[in-house]
């Protein structure tokens, strides 16, 4: 009996442990580039990126107004996505096209926090996105997270299709 | 047939005649349950496809039952042509919901490129359709808790937030603050509603509170009706259970007789 109820407040005890900020935005962006963050760019979501942003989010972006930070060919950016109710904030380094880093900040659903573990991330290094706006490579699903995992995949996708159009755009 | 094995089954049917009765009655008698359990539950089972969590009842009579009413914090604010308030924790700019955002709003203004609303802990920029551009809060560099807010000089409209007794001002667009050298010389000009805007808004407001999702929920767990509805829907749950059992046991005697 004693040993059931210390698996009962284990199990309750990791579910509110594993929900709230790991990381703080400015932390993650020292971190990325070693103390010298860069000066924040914004990409404003209108025409081609708009329409592209909504075909990979299903629906319209939430904000038309997208912060970043460039250094040579490498971009970063904090994102927001909802995965059941709540917003699941996301890290991401994108270098060459290729997705280099990938961390979860703050995660606020009850379910799903699994998405936040290494094991589960590892999968999206140097993962690149396809003419279709898919990801080229597949990434298996977490049980019990399947929200989650969809909306980091969106959020991947996201930051490789700003990053190519910040690049395209200092092409031409 | 021989009149013992007539008589024999005569009696057979007899004994099972109160349990034909029996499972008949119950299973009439809850059929409307049933069915109702039954709707809803498909309905549930499919809330993305039917978009019941965006849909809205806009009934008088259901919000009184729900106890939905106006929240005692409203504020709102008419600015040239356009509308903008908070009602409860909803943000609205020209009846249109934008954000949920509990802390209380310091004042609205308009910039050449868009509308900006500023709370306590964030200021929300639209476009000047209502589309929301950004928002920004502590975790994108805004100092908080915003106190005050105004013009450094009635022309330029260079904003000026009071947070912790200092002043700051941005110079690019909103994406960093620094602090201000000069002080709030003209205050934020807010003007009054009219009162059909007022109804306007009431109508916004008490007609998103109410989900069609949360009605049928309620009404598939017997909650709309209180918890005398709790309980019926327990009732048509045992007998949903009785109607399968005194179903299977009279099958398996008149499957014993025939076989």
């Amino acid at each position: 009996m004693r040993h059931l109820l210390f698996l009962f407040i284990l199990v309750l005890s990791m579910n509110s442990f594993s929900k709230g900020v790991y990381q703080s935005n400015d932390d993650f962006l020292n971190e990325v580039f070693e103390n010298k963050v860069p000066k924040t760019q914004t990409l404003w979501l209108l025409g081609e990126i708009k329409k592209g942003a909504k075909k990979i989010l299903g629906e319209k972006p939430g904000q038309l107004r997208i912060r970043y930070w460039k250094k040579n060919q490498q971009t970063s950016w904090i994102l927001e996505e909802i995965g059941k109710e709540k917003l699941i904030t996301v890290g991401l380094v994108i270098n060459n096209n290729q997705l280099n880093q990938i961390k979860v900040l703050a995660f606020r659903e009850s379910r799903g926090w699994e998405v936040k573990e290494p094991f589960f991330l590892e999968q999206f290094f140097q993962v690149k996105l396809t003419s279709e706006l898919q990801l080229n490579r597949t990434i298996d699903g977490i049980s019990g997270a399947t929200l989650s995992v969809r909306a980091l995949k969106k959020l991947a996708r996201l930051a490789l299709f700003y990053h190519m159009q910040i690049m395209s755009n200092q092409k031409v | 047939m021989s009149k013992r094995k007539h008589n024999n089954r005569t009696h057979k049917k007899g004994r099972l005649l109160p349990f034909i009765i029996f499972h008949r009655w119950i299973g009439l008698s809850s059929l409307l349950l049933l069915i109702l359990v039954s709707i809803t539950g498909i309905l549930l089972n499919h809330t993305e496809e039917f978009s019941l969590d965006e849909q809205y009842i806009n009934n008088n009579w259901l919000q009184k039952w729900y106890g939905i009413k106006m929240p005692e914090q409203q504020k709102i604010i008419k600015l040239d042509n356009d509308h903008f308030a908070q009602i409860g924790k909803q943000i609205y700019f020209n009846q249109l919901r934008i954000a949920e955002d509990n802390a209380p709003l310091r004042g609205v203004y308009k910039t050449n490129d868009f509308n900006v609303i500023i709370l306590r802990d964030s200021l929300y920029l639209l476009t000047f359709d209502g589309d929301l551009i950004e928002k920004i809060n502590s975790e994108n560099g805004l100092p908080t808790p915003i106190s005050h807010a105004g013009f450094s000089d009635s022309k330029n409209k260079q904003i000026i937030l009071e947070i912790k007794k200092k002043l700051y001002t941005t110079k690019d667009n909103f994406i960093s603050w620094s602090e201000a050298k000069t002080e709030i010389i003209s205050p934020l000009i807010l003007g009054k509603p009219d009162n059909d805007v007022k109804e306007n808004y009431r109508n916004a407001y008490l007609g998103n509170e109410l989900s069609l999702e949360r009605v049928i929920l309620d009404l598939h767990s017997g909650r709309l009706f209180g918890s005398l509805g709790i309980y019926l829907m327990d009732f048509a749950a045992i007998i949903l259970i009785m109607l399968g059992l005194s179903g299977t046991w009279i099958w398996s005697r008149r499957f014993r007789k025939k076989y």
